[in-house]
């Protein structure tokens, strides 16, 4: 079987290139029939990764430890749904599925939309495809995903090759999974990741063919329009499942620590989130054309920096999993096609000209326009302290780290401009408002803030950064909330429908814009979690003997009892049971636990927690005397976290509200794509 | 694109253009961000050393909190659960070793592990006072590092036979 596989990752290599130059050559040559022979190549290159990651799933489920991605990375004590998900907790297996999802896309690409681009197409193959050859390439040669290990006299050596006098060697059981990724957000949290980062792939692809056949028109973007939002979901999801993670499972109280490997995804769902806003411009105005081109550039560069940075440990990390010699490849790579891509967009710059200059200081498309310079601008900051211990490495010769301070201390006033410009961006139309109208209409959310931030003042909260925080983030919830209630009524007012169904209908009418009003809803509600548990978290530590308690603001925690070293799965799992009371009355049981790990010797934390809307409480064990006489536990109160979580839901559900498919608008793009094809024939 | 014509709104009396205006807009926006993050890089940075660095800048180390990496010196690590404390000994392979302490609960990854990143203060002692202890990736996960022959039969794994502390 494996045979097989590493058989299929040499073939989708020669396929890879075939259709790259035959894509090219038909397209250049104008000849059809090896057009059509590039758009079989992706479906011929989808069908062998399909088969190759098919015999890794198969090897994983039936615990074929011959295969040495298996043996590294599972066992046979291994819950069954982690010895799948192991897949992409190795490297060979995360550039697989990386290779496989973008397979994936691809094949969506040309047999969805063979017929409306045709022009564009064939360039859309061969950027794909060539992006492919560098994965197949590394699969076949550098880090297989069917290497094997080897016995070689007293050493053993992973290689896809027997190397000369070498046995095959098969360990009777794996080394089981880190049981840190033995959880269900951290199974899901990779593949949500890298459907965003892949799927940011297919926009740039489209933007390199405008750019090579001169098309720079729209209709790249429209295209594109589901392919940029789809992939911005999905890496929001993964961003949120990645917090929730180390949420539920690191033991730390916290869910964001400003890691590099954390950074790497923020970076590319940063320039996003300014691609995103930037195309309606240029959709709407002709505008911004270069500036476009240039994110998604930016996006894809920050997407595979992304991928090596989780992948090959350069910058010291906490929880970089995975280290090994893929670097210097994957630099070249990363640097190659960023070169390339800048290249072929200076020699177009000409035909990028805008088709018309803002019109005013003071309307959507320069709101835009600064919501785009504050997310570069953010992402820049996230980078420079990312990679400033190598910088200060190189050039100083010192090596000089930057901390979660810095990056908090940077975040803090770029994020709350943001949330300003949210806050008035509803209020102000494409072309132009004049300031008194603006006003006039900030009238009353600003009231209602003010209001709320008083309150807030008389509750305790004394500190101007958190209460200029939640007053912006109430600002954007009201003016929104207000802008939707208002187009509700005046539709209900005409159509005469119950206010739910006019709402309905008016967001119906134009999704992506009330569906984006959502999203704004739901990143405000982010906020206010994230402010409060950043600025108010508090924590206590304390070893109880049986029947002890301790306090923390308010809630009393009560040491009941404990279930030691109980097995389970690969581990054994110690348990405790409090009682948390509050005002004397008892509230909930909590039972945070600790397992240890004999097969790798490690200790993983679990936390238990009591959520609210209000406040987090969360115990950790913190360890034991050797008898168990005295249990240490660490005890958090975060408030307002639950906001986070259900602010990111709230955002995802909006998104799909925003993307989902109109079919007004697919009308409206198949008459266009037809009148085009009219126009030609 | 369609030939929609939005309606001209002249909001601009300045004597500037519009377009010097937003130009210089944005390079205001971009200076307030580079000058933000410059001034955030310069309050937050911290030195990061190696033992041999430490022994020959002691006095930096001692002045401001400083981030130490180091090996772990096996079986060195001593955690008193009661008090919440641990100490452990780095070391850099070669001569240089340097004991720390740190109030506050170990990582998970801290025991197997064999990198070790401290940050905080030397004090007067020798001894370096940690606030925060990061543990660097458990070798277990790096292939290259595994070892399948180290137990007497070489068709089974080594377990350690710890049971936590």
């Amino acid at each position: 079987m494996a045979i097989l596989g590493s058989i299929s990752i040499f073939v989708a290599l020669v396929v890879a290139v075939y259709t790259t130059f035959a894509a090219v050559i038909g397209a250049r040559k104008r000849i059809p029939e090896l057009i059509g022979s590039a758009r079989n190549g992706i479906l011929a290159y989808t069908a062998l990764m399909t088969i190759a990651i098919g015999i890794i799933v198969i090897a994983l489920y039936t615990h074929d430890f011959s295969i040495a991605l298996v043996a590294n990375s599972t066992s046979r004590e291994l819950q069954t749904i982690y010895t799948i998900t192991a897949l992409w907790s190795s490297q060979a297996g995360s550039l697989l599925f990386w290779s496989w999802i973008l397979s994936l896309y691809s094949a969506v690409v040309v047999l969805r939309k063979w017929d409306r681009d045709r022009e564009l197409m064939p360039y859309v193959i061969a950027t794909l495809m060539a992006l492919q050859t560098f994965f197949a390439f590394m699969l076949a040669f550098i880090s297989s995903p069917f290497a094997r290990w080897w016995a070689v006299g007293n050493n053993t050596v992973m290689a896809l090759f027997p190397p000369a006098g070498a046995q095959l060697f098969v360990p009777a059981d794996g080394q089981g999974l880190n049981p840190l990724l033995q959880n269900p957000a951290m199974a899901m949290h990779p593949p949500m990741l890298y459907l965003g980062y892949v799927g940011f792939t297919v926009p740039f692809a489209f933007a390199m063919a405008a750019l090579i056949t001169g098309r720079l028109g729209p209709e790249w973007l429209r295209t594109t329009r589901r392919w940029t939002i789809a992939p911005w979901m999905f890496l929001s999801i993964g961003l949120l499942l990645g917090g929730r993670w180390a949420y539920d499972v690191l033991g730390w109280g916290g869910y964001w620590g400003w890691d590099p490997v954390e950074n790497a995804a923020l970076m590319p769902w940063l320039v996003g989130t300014a691609f995103l806003h930037s195309v309606m411009v240029q959709e709407r105005k002709g505008m911004l054309k270069v500036w476009n081109i240039g994110l998604i550039i930016i996006t894809f560069s920050l997407v595979l920096f992304g991928t090596f940075l989780t992948r090959s440990g350069i910058i010291t990390s906490v929880h970089s999993f995975t280290e090994s010699d893929i670097g210097i490849w994957f630099l070249t790579f990363i640097a190659g096609v960023t070169l390339a891509a800048t290249m072929l967009l200076f020699t177009r710059l000409k035909d990028l000209k805008s088709e018309r200059d803002i019109d005013s200081l003071l309307s959507r498309e320069s709101l835009f326009l600064l919501n785009n310079l504050l997310f570069v601008g953010a992402a820049f900051a996230v980078l420079w302290g990312t990679i400033y211990p190598l910088f200060s490495e190189m050039v100083m010769g010192t090596k000089l780290t930057v901390g979660p301070p810095y990056f908090n201390q940077v975040a803090a006033p770029i994020f709350g401009t943001v949330l300003l410009v949210m806050a008035i961006i509803p209020l102000v139309g494409w072309g132009g408002a004049t300031g008194a109208k603006l006003l006039r209409k900030l009238v009353l959310p600003a009231a209602i803030s003010v209001v709320f931030a008083v309150v807030i003042f008389a509750l305790g909260v004394r500190d101007i950064v958190p209460l200029a925080g939640y007053f912006l983030a109430t600002l954007v919830i009201v003016s929104t909330v207000s802008e939707l209630i208002q187009g509700t009524l005046a539709r209900a007012k005409n159509t005469h429908e119950f206010f739910p169904i006019a709402m309905r209908g008016l967001i119906e009418r134009n999704r992506r814009r009330y569906g984006g009003y959502l999203i704004h809803i739901g990143v405000a509600m982010l906020a206010i979690g994230i402010i409060g548990s950043q600025v108010y978290a508090t924590d206590t530590t304390r070893a109880l003997k049986q029947g002890d308690s301790m306090e923390i603001r308010g809630y009393t925690l009560t040491y009941e009892s404990l279930s030691p070293n109980f097995p389970s799965g690969e581990g054994q799992i110690t348990s405790a049971t409090l009682g948390v009371f509050r005002d004397g009355k008892r509230i909930a049981t909590l039972s945070p636990s600790r397992g240890f790990y004999p097969s790798s010797g490690e200790t993983a934390t679990t936390p238990a927690i009591l959520s609210t809307p209000q406040e987090d409480l969360y115990v950790i064990i913190g360890g034991w005397e050797n008898n168990f006489a005295t249990v240490t536990f660490r005890a958090y109160v975060n408030p307002l976290v639950f906001w986070l979580w259900f602010g990111g839901f709230f955002m995802v559900v909006s998104t799909l509200i925003a993307a989902w498919p109109d079919e007004r608008e697919e009308a409206r793009v198949r008459v266009e794509g037809l009148a085009r094809q009219a126009a030609r024939a | 694109m369609s030939t929609v014509s939005i309606p001209e709104v002249q909001t601009d009396k300045g004597f500037l253009p519009r377009q010097t205006k937003l130009l210089l807009g944005a390079f205001v926006i971009l200076g307030a961000i580079g000058f933000i993050v410059f001034n955030s890089l310069a309050g937050n940075q911290q030195y990061f050393m190696t033992l041999s660095e430490m022994r020959a800048k002691g006095d930096l180390a001692a002045r401001e909190s400083v981030r130490v990496g180091g090996n772990l010196v096996p079986n060195s690590t001593k955690i008193d659960t009661k008090a919440v404390t641990a100490q452990f000994t780095l070391t850099d392979g070669q001569n240089n070793v340097l004991p720390v302490y740190y109030k506050g609960i170990l990582p998970d990854t801290f025991e197997k592990s064999t990198q070790v990143i401290a940050e905080g203060k030397l004090d007067q002692n020798g001894v370096f006072q940690a606030s925060l202890v990061l543990a660097k990736c458990p070798s277990k996960y790096d292939p290259s590092q595994i070892d399948w022959h180290s137990s007497a039969d070489p068709g089974n794994l080594n377990y350690s036979t710890g049971t936590g502390n």
